[in-house]
């Protein structure tokens, strides 16, 4: 048993490593600034973590919680990197493939899409639950943009910008157990029939391929795609230095 | 809860599971999907599709769904399941089809359509009589 490794002040312990953070910071914001990669799907440092994906379950002296919600304090000791927890991070990851319809080979967001990167990165080789195949309906109405819900993972970050920054509130989870559902505020029930537009942030922040702009097919080729050329380390830590500028 | 001997505790879990599949909010991924994943795996042993394997994977879902989950529901809707195959183990068991993995369908009934194609229904044509 060695003693436990005593942080300096104003940061924490990630794995054995010191992290710097700064007042309101949560551990995940702070590790992921420090390019110190701890996998996460539903939260990205523009908004409020939201704390559904589970994909950032860390120990924090001891208990599980999800580094997204809690609160970095000086002297905590956080561990991230386990075989325990990596584990459950594969699981998570299968379990999210086998709910939804996810067919990564034709798939456009294919190397843009951070469900299949984060299962890249946690070595998950195939589903090992029995896939749902669930029927689930794609929304084409909309001139500019596909709304195909086979790919969603509810991670509710198009509900948030829609809201936060686009004021518009097109977006929202329904239901409940498997059947949560992503919704869209119209009469119709189609986006089609909301204000939406391709230049909101809501139409550009999915991280799966479950929004789409249209008559973009593959302009960016294969091998060449964000997931290709950046580690996962690299472009989160890229978008907390951007959201830290634009706050 | 209290049970008498007449009551079979795999059916008691099973009920639970179900229960919990239908009761979780679907706000996090482990308590969505896992109490779905418990309440098939438990229809599987109870269509007598089961193997060593689902308790193996039962388990897994328990574990994994004990840490993970955002609330207490999620994390112990696995707490009957946990319980009812520490301590009644042979509910279980005795609706093991082999001590193999089974695969979740039939088989030899997925056959039947090649063998009509081919017009074929011995004994050869069945999976079951092959040794």
């Amino acid at each position: 048993m060695t003693e436990p490794h005593a942080p300096a002040p104003g940061s924490f312990v990630l794995d054995g490593q010191d992290v710097p953070f700064e007042p309101g910071d949560t551990v995940l914001r702070a590790a992921t600034r420090e390019g110190r990669y701890i996998p996460h799907l539903c939260w990205t440092p523009e908004f409020a973590p939201h704390g559904s994906c589970r994909l950032c379950i860390v120990r924090v002296n001891g208990r599980p919680g999800a580094a997204c919600t809690v609160a970095a304090a000086d002297g905590l000791d956080v561990q991230s990197d386990t075989a325990e927890l990596n584990g459950y991070r594969r699981t998570m990851l299968q379990m999210l493939f086998v709910e939804g319809n996810h067919f990564c080979p034709s798939c456009e967001k294919s190397g843009h899409c951070l469900l299949q990167a984060t299962a890249y990165q946690m070595g998950m080789l195939g589903p090992h639950f029995e896939e749902f195949y669930p029927s689930r309906p794609v929304d084409a109405s909309h001139p500019a943009v596909l709304l195909d819900s086979n790919r969603c993972i509810l991670c509710g970050l198009c509900v948030r910008a829609s809201r936060d920054i686009d004021g518009k509130n097109v977006f929202a989870l329904a239901g409940h157990g498997l059947k949560t559902r992503l919704i869209v505020d119209s009469d119709s029930g189609r986006l089609g029939d909301t204000d939406f537009a391709l230049g909101d942030r809501a139409a550009s922040i999915c991280p799966v391929g479950a929004i789409l702009p249209k008559r973009q097919g593959f302009v960016v080729p294969i091998g060449e795609r964000p997931h290709d050329r950046q580690s996962l380390a690299e472009s989160a830590a890229e978008a907390v230095a951007a959201a830290g500028e634009t706050s | 809860m209290v049970f008498d001997r007449s009551r079979d505790m795999f059916e008691v879990a099973r009920n639970f599971a179900h229960f919990f599949e239908h009761e979780s909010c679907g706000f996090c991924t482990p308590c969505r999907v896992g109490t779905a994943l418990v309440a098939r795996r438990m229809d599987k042993l109870a269509a007598g599709h089961g193997s060593r394997v689902d308790l193996d994977v039962l388990l897994e879902l328990d574990g994994l769904m004990h840490v993970a989950t955002h609330c207490g529901l999620g994390a112990t809707a696995c707490n009957p399941l946990r319980d009812t195959i520490a301590k009644f183990r042979p509910a279980y068991e005795k609706r093991l089809k082999s001590l193999q993995f089974e695969p979740g369908f039939d088989l030899d009934a997925e056959l039947s359509v090649a063998r009509r194609l081919t017009g074929r229904d011995d004994a050869a044509a069945h999976l079951g009589s092959l040794p």
